[in-house]
C-alpha cells in the first residue's frame, strides 16, 4: 500500500489503501462530529462557515474556523513534503511517516479526552485542530502517493467524479475501458468504506467514547505494517530462493554428486517394479 | 535558502493573522458569564404551531423537548455551573460550549442533554436555537437579555 509511488502503483494498491483510509476518515468526522459538534475530515463546510462569521461578525469563531483551516492545508504540506524529499532514500519510511504523526494526533485525541478532558471550549478547539492536522496528512498522503486517485477524507469529488464516470458509462466503448472500470471499483470502495466507517463510529460511539480513536489508529497500524509485513516476507523468501539456489550449486559441484544421482534414479526404479 | 525565508513568512503572517483575530474578539466562554432573562421564544414554523406547542405544554398533554420555557433567568457561572430560575426555585445544571462555541450544551443530573445552537452572543442579547422533536418539527428559538445588573463579562474583560 505504501511502497510503490505514482504510475507504479496498482488498482489493487490503491483500492486497499484507499478503503482502510476512507474508513479511518468517515470514523473519525462522526466521532468529531458526535464529540464536538463539529466534522474534521472536510473543510468545504468550513470555508462557508468562515464567511459566515466574518460577515456576523463573530471574530473569535472566524479565527477558529480559519485556524482549522489551516492546520488541514499544513497537514497536506508536511505530507507531501515528506514523500518528495525522502522518497529517493527511503519510499517506506517516506509514506510510513504521515501516517506515524497522524497515530501520534489521534492517540493524542484518544488519551486526552479519555482521562484529562474538561469539556472547556479551547480543550474542544485544539482536539479538533489536532483532529484536522491529522485528516491533512492522511489526504496529503495518499493523494500524493497515488497521483491523486485516491482521497479520502472527503466525497465531494469522490462523488462528482462518480457521476461522471456513471454517465460516460452509458456508451460502450466506456463500458469496456478497463481503467475506467477500475476507477469506478475504487471510487465506489472509497465511498462505500467512508460510509460504512461513519455508520460503524456512530454505533459505537456511544459505548466506547474517546476509545473510538484508539480502533481508528489501530486501521492505520494496519495500513503501515501491511507493506511492512510484506516486504519482511519478500525479503524471507527471496533469501529462501538465494539459499536454496547456493546449496543446489554446491550439490552440483560435489565430486559424489553423479554417483548420487544415479543411486537416487536406480532407488525410484526399484520402488517403480 | 531564499525559498524558505518565503514560506516561514507566509507562515508566520498566517499565524499572526490567526492571533489577532482572536485577539480583536471576545471568547464565547467568557461572554455568556452572567444572568440573562428569557425574553421571548418561538417557532420558526408559524404562529399557529408555536400556540399549539404553547398550549399544549400549558396542559402538559405533551412531554417537552426542552425545559427552556419553564425558566425565566438563566444564570451561567463559571466553571460549567448553569442556575436556572423556574417560578421562584432554582435549579443547577451544568453548561459547556462545543464546537467553535456555537453549541451550547446542557446537562442535567439525570444524564438528560439539550443542544442549543448559539446563534447571536453579544453584550446584550443572546439568542439560541434548538431543533424540536415535539409535534411541530421546527426550530425553536429562545431569545434573552442580559440582566443589567449582572457584572461577570464587564469584570473579567
Amino acid at each position: 500500500m505504501l511502497r510503490k509511488y505514482s504510475n507504479s502503483r496498482t488498482l489493487g494498491d490503491n483500492v486497499r489503501l484507499g478503503v482502510l483510509t476512507a474508513f479511518s476518515a468517515g470514523m473519525i468526522n462522526i466521532a468529531s462530529l458526535l464529540l464536538f459538534f463539529s466534522f474534521s475530515s472536510n473543510v468545504t463546510g468550513h470555508y462557508a462557515i468562515l464567511a459566515a462569521e466574518l460577515v456576523k461578525g463573530n471574530l473569535y469563531q472566524a479565527a477558529v474556523v480559519l485556524g482549522w483551516i489551516f492546520l488541514f492545508f499544513f497537514g497536506g504540506f508536511v505530507s507531501n513534503m515528506f514523500v518528495i524529499h525522502m522518497n529517493k532514500k527511503n519510499t517506506y519510511v517516506a509514506h510510513a511517516i504521515p501516517l506515524v504523526l497522524e497515530i501520534i494526533c489521534l492517540v493524542a485525541v484518544g488519551t486526552y479526552g479519555q482521562f484529562f478532558y474538561k469539556e472547556t471550549l479551547a480543550e474542544t478547539e485544539v482536539m479538533l485542530a489536532l483532529m484536522l492536522f491529522a485528516m491533512g496528512l492522511q489526504n496529503g498522503l495518499t493523494a500524493s502517493i497515488s497521483n491523486f486517485a485516491v482521497k479520502t477524507t472527503h466525497l465531494t469529488g469522490v462523488t462528482t467524479d462518480l457521476g461522471i464516470l456513471f454517465s460516460m458509462f452509458t456508451r460502450k466503448e466506456y463500458r469496456k475501458n478497463v481503467e475506467l472500470k477500475g476507477k469506478a471499483i475504487l471510487l465506489l470502495s472509497i465511498a462505500s468504506a467512508y460510509l460504512a466507517g461513519a455508520i460503524v463510529s456512530g454505533i459505537t460511539y456511544m459505548h466506547m467514547g474517546f476509545r473510538l480513536f484508539y480502533v481508528v489508529s489501530l486501521f492505520l497500524v494496519v495500513v503501515l505494517f501491511y507493506d511492512f509485513y510484506k516486504l519482511k516476507l519478500f525479503r524471507f523468501l527471496t533469501n529462501r530462493r538465494k539459499k536454496n539456489a547456493a546449496k543446489q550449486v554446491q550439490i552440483n559441484n560435489h565430486p559424489a554428486f553423479p554417483k548420487m544421482q544415479l543411486k537416487k534414479e536406480a532407488e525410484k526404479e526399484a520402488v517403480v517394479y | 535558502m531564499k525559498l524558505w525565508i518565503t514560506y516561514s513568512t507566509v507562515f508566520v503572517i498566517g499565524i499572526v493573522a490567526v492571533l489577532l483575530l482572536f485577539n480583536a474578539s471576545a471568547n464565547p466562554e467568557k461572554m455568556i458569564l452572567g444572568k440573562w432573562k428569557e425574553t421571548d421564544w418561538k417557532f420558526e414554523k408559524g404562529i399557529a404551531f408555536a400556540a399549539d406547542i404553547a398550549a399544549a405544554s400549558k396542559t402538559k398533554t405533551t412531554q417537552p423537548e426542552f425545559s427552556f420555557h419553564k425558566a425565566e433567568d438563566w444564570e451561567f457561572l463559571p466553571g460549567g455551573l448553569l442556575r436556572l430560575n423556574i417560578a421562584g426555585k432554582e435549579e443547577h445544571l451544568t453548561w459547556r460550549l462545543k464546537g467553535r462555541g456555537h453549541v451550547l450544551q446542557i446537562e442535567y443530573g439525570n444524564n438528560r442533554t439539550e443542544n442549543y445552537q448559539l446563534t447571536v452572543l453579544d453584550n446584550n442579547r443572546m439568542v439560541l436555537n434548538a431543533e424540536s422533536d415535539m409535534q411541530a418539527r421546527g426550530i425553536a428559538q429562545l431569545i434573552f437579555e442580559r440582566t443589567k445588573t449582572d457584572s461577570y463579562a464587564q469584570k473579567i474583560q
